[in-house]
């Protein structure tokens, strides 16, 4: 995996923390936080947010690239990048929900690491096809919002450097 | 598997929250100071903010990371919303999404000003983009600040 620059690492940090925290914040509003940390151990909720992470800074690298690569890039013109983000966020929404499938597997092993327990993988999989495709929807509208929101932040961090065009540097 | 005490791990989670918010703050701070003061040359500034960048958003998701786990350690002790703590919790939170949302932006101009600074190897004459920056600086570290006097409320009680 390339490192990632500045950019994708600063937004796609971003973008991963402020999902927890909106998640966070609906969830504590709706009175429910203390059950479902409770149901929580340290580690897995650590693996949990990441994998968020770790998914969310790769996928907003590629969908940064792909955006340095549309002809209206060196234009400045920051509209392809929300298609860019849709798509990318659909993808880290599948990635995401496959890893949380995997990080469920592995915690239920540790637990309990039987024949029976890795026999009940091939049943889940129609679950976890029709999850997949939620997740991609959900990923798309994420991405969709989020691209929006970045292209408002990269025209704002246009007229703080005083640039005369939009780089989506790569530093 | 290693058994690690549980008021270790806490301890350790917490250590973690407060030493990347030490960072996210002590770096505002210098930086701030550094690029308002006259300067003969930005490359050096430049790369100390780049540098400080990259560390910035390690911290800022080992902030998040580690504050679930704080609100975590409260258990079924969580106190509502509705609460003085839980006003005080929900308006950390959004400071904190604001602190994100502006840093985002200096982020991305700093990127922006250092590939244009090593394309170039100088700088515009005007200063006026590093002096925009040393602002945002500035209101991070106030809002890191606001952040933190919260969590003073939030661990000692309104």
């Amino acid at each position: 995996m390339r490192r990632a620059d500045l950019a994708s690492w600063s937004l796609g940090t971003f973008h991963a923390c402020v999902l927890a925290i909106a998640l966070l914040v609906v969830v504590y509003r709706l009175g429910g936080l203390d059950d479902a940390l409770a149901g929580l151990s340290t580690a897995h909720g650590f693996a949990l947010f990441l994998g968020l992470w770790a998914a969310t800074v790769l996928t907003t690298t590629r969908a940064l690239e792909a955006y340095r690569r549309s002809p209206a890039a060196p234009g400045g013109d920051l509209g392809p990048l929300v298609p860019s983000a849709l798509r990318w966020g659909a993808l880290n929404g599948v990635l995401f929900l496959w890893y949380l499938a995997v990080t469920q597997l592995v915690a239920v092993l540790a637990s309990r690491p039987r024949l029976e327990t890795l026999m009940l993988v091939p049943a889940a999989m129609p679950f976890l096809t029709i999850a997949s495709l939620v997740a991609f929807v959900v990923g798309a509208l994420v991405g969709l919002v989020f691209g929006t929101i970045d292209v408002q932040l990269l025209r704002l961090a246009r007229s703080v450097a005083g640039a005369s065009g939009v780089e989506v540097t790569r530093t | 598997m290693i058994a690690l005490d549980h008021h270790v791990l806490e301890l350790g989670v917490r250590w973690l929250h407060v030493a990347s918010m030490a960072l996210m703050l002590g770096g505002a701070l210098l930086l701030w100071m550094s690029l308002r003061a006259p300067l003969t040359s930005e490359a050096a500034p430049l790369r100390a903010a780049t540098t400080y960048e990259g560390a910035f958003w390690a911290a800022a998701g080992l902030i998040v990371l580690t504050g679930v786990g704080n609100i975590a350690a409260f258990g079924r002790a969580l106190l509502p919303a509705e609460t003085g703590w839980g006003v005080a919790f929900l308006w950390k939170l959004l400071v904190i999404v604001g602190l994100l949302g502006a840093s985002v932006v200096r982020s991305l101009a700093v990127a922006q000003l250092a590939s244009r600074a090593s394309e170039t190897r100088s700088m515009p004459a005007t200063v006026s983009p590093t002096r925009a920056i040393a602002r945002l600086y500035g209101v991070t570290a106030g809002a890191i600040a606001l952040a933190v006097a919260l969590a003073v409320v939030m661990a000692h009680g309104t």
